[in-house]
């Protein structure tokens, strides 16, 4: 079914009209690898409203449904639709603010990621929603973080899931 | 929380003219077309970036130097004098004229229409609407009533020796004024202001818009107070083709304002005795004789509109009040708007490097330094 058909007017609006104002804002929620259903961060790629501020630094962002999301520049390949290979995206922040890297050092195993388009005039309404992308491969400099996001290939699992080998099956040799 | 540091009070609030520049605007995204115009989509929010010098002395370059270094740290935020926007404050506009945009105005309350001067003619304002004239601003006016009655609508007036003409355009057009032309008979040519209740020590006061008829024929006009009610005819006179006055009799304030080809003519005095006064407006060939009587011309007169008398303590009269068969009250503005304070409006900004570089100093006079710098306005 078309992405399309899921959209709210708005939102088709924003993407068409020749003079818009108003765009899609990119919301990314990163799960813990363990307690897969706890948010550790919670990031956008546009900001309307601060979120936090201090003598030093203000962090702008969006809330969307009462949670706040922090904004950090980022560009997103949004995940492809082929039929060979199961969906994969990828994502480069600009973590100028130092933001995520203690994070990714803290990692343990792929973290769970969701990723979620909301319209700039109305961040309560989902538009489109990615979810079960885990982090496959992530890269840093002082600049960059690239995140490969992909999904669980169930294609490339073997079938059946077992298979006679000695620990299996050792009567047989 | 806000920003923890302000632009410091020694140094000068306000950056030369010169080399001040600002870029407003927002991001967006473009995306051109295969033909036609691009497609624009915003994309978010931008901070305004302004260029700023400052002509600042040694001892100011030191307090700036010391700002940048290490209070902000070449980095935080602070406040910083907007060098254009001031900042507002909703506040009653007082009587008289405030020279303000009229969409600086909030609220407006005048439960009545009213008259207000429009270049060279009058505009009626409907009821709560903003009376905004051109080089004087808007308008604000305390009750006021008219005691004359039919006041745009000379061919009601009295005629004492004299005729109607011709409907002539007048200040207001929608209500025309009227040509009086004398009779040829000798007495006084007038007409009044009706019958208007005075008391004694009140100050009256009024008016009529007047233009010449006849310059071929010259005739000057007059308000004269009555002595049933005012111990003597007083009474003053007006050249309606120069707005001059003659020498006043009994009368010390009197006055004239220019509408077009009118002037509204007015004069005020006290009343002395209470009754019903019929305070009149006289045609005459001299411009300083009292109570004149002539020989009338029916081709000589004068063209009227627009009487009005007022209880007053001082001044002028107030805008033309229309009245009908009785007198009628114009209900006070009551007008609230954005009125600029002096102060500037300080916003949060932070500096921007230029290549690295944040601000430059260059030595323009001994002590005297031009310190330029560029700086962004958070925001939100």
């Amino acid at each position: 079914m078309s992405r399309l058909t899921t959209m709210s007017p708005e939102a088709i609006k924003a993407l068409f009209s020749p003079n818009s104002d108003d765009t899609l804002v990119v919301l990314l929620t990163v799960y813990d690898p363990v307690n897969t259903t706890t948010a550790v961060v919670r990031l956008a790629d546009n900001f309307n409203k601060r979120i936090l501020e201090d003598e030093r630094d203000v962090y702008y962002g969006i809330t969307s449904r009462g949670t706040d999301f922090i904004f950090i520049p980022m560009e997103i390949s949004l995940p492809t639709e082929e039929h060979n290979t199961a969906p994969r995206a990828s994502i480069v922040l600009r973590d100028v603010t130092r933001y995520i890297t203690p994070l990714i050092r803290g990692l343990s195993g792929p973290p769970r990621i969701k990723l979620e388009l909301v319209l700039y005039s109305n961040t309560d309404s989902v538009e489109a929603y990615f979810d079960y992308f885990y982090i496959t491969n992530i890269s840093y400099n002082n600049d960059t973080v690239s995140l490969d996001l992909g999904m669980i290939d169930y294609q490339t699992e073997p079938f059946p899931c077992y298979t006679f080998t000695p620990s299996y099956f050792p009567g047989l040799f | 929380m806000s920003a923890s540091y302000s632009w410091p009070g020694g140094l000068p609030q306000v950056p030369q003219s010169t080399g001040y520049s600002e870029s407003i605007g927002t991001n967006v995204s473009r995306l051109p077309m295969d033909s036609g115009k691009a497609k624009i989509r915003f994309s978010s929010l931008r901070g305004d970036k302004l260029s700023l010098q400052y002509l600042m002395t040694g001892a100011q370059l030191d307090i700036f130097e010391d700002f940048v270094k290490n209070t902000i740290r070449y980095t935080r935020r602070f406040y910083l004098p907007h060098p254009r926007r001031k900042g507002t404050i909703s506040a009653p506009l007082s009587v008289g004229y405030t020279n303000i945009d009229p969409m600086f105005v909030n609220s407006v309350n005048r439960s009545s229409g009213a008259y207000y001067r429009n270049n060279s003619s009058l505009a009626y304002a409907s009821p709560n609407t903003v009376r905004y004239e051109k080089g004087s601003g808007i308008l604000v006016e305390s009750a006021a009533t008219n005691l004359s009655i039919e006041s745009v609508t000379p061919a009601s007036w009295f005629l004492g020796a004299v005729t109607l003409g011709s409907n002539i355009a007048s200040p207001d057009s929608e209500y025309p004024a009227k040509q009086w032309l004398e009779t040829a008979t000798t007495g006084p040519h007038y007409t009044t202001f009706a019958d208007v209740p005075v008391s004694a020590n009140e100050r009256v006061v009024a008016s009529v818009y007047v233009r010449e008829l006849n310059p071929a024929l010259k005739r000057y006009v007059s308000i004269m107070f009555p002595a049933a009610q005012f111990t003597a005819n007083k009474e003053v006179f007006i050249d309606p083709a120069t707005g001059l006055f003659g020498a006043p009799a009994g009368i010390t304030e009197f006055g004239s304002e220019k509408i077009g080809t009118y002037y509204r003519f007015w004069a005020a005095t006290s009343a002395t005795v209470s009754g019903t006064a019929t305070i009149q407006i006289r045609l005459s060939t001299s411009i300083s004789s009292v109570s004149p009587s002539y020989a009338g011309n029916v081709l000589a007169g004068g063209i009227f509109w627009g009487r009005q008398v007022e209880i007053k303590a001082s001044g002028g009269p107030t805008s033309l009040i229309r009245t009908t068969t009785a007198a009628a009250t114009r209900a006070a503005d009551s007008i609230t708007a954005s009125i600029p304070t002096a102060a500037p409006d300080m916003v949060e900004a932070v500096l921007s490097f230029n290549n690295g570089v944040a601000y430059r100093k260059t030595e323009v006079a001994p002590n005297h330094y031009i310190v330029s710098f560029d700086a962004e306005i958070l925001p939100i």
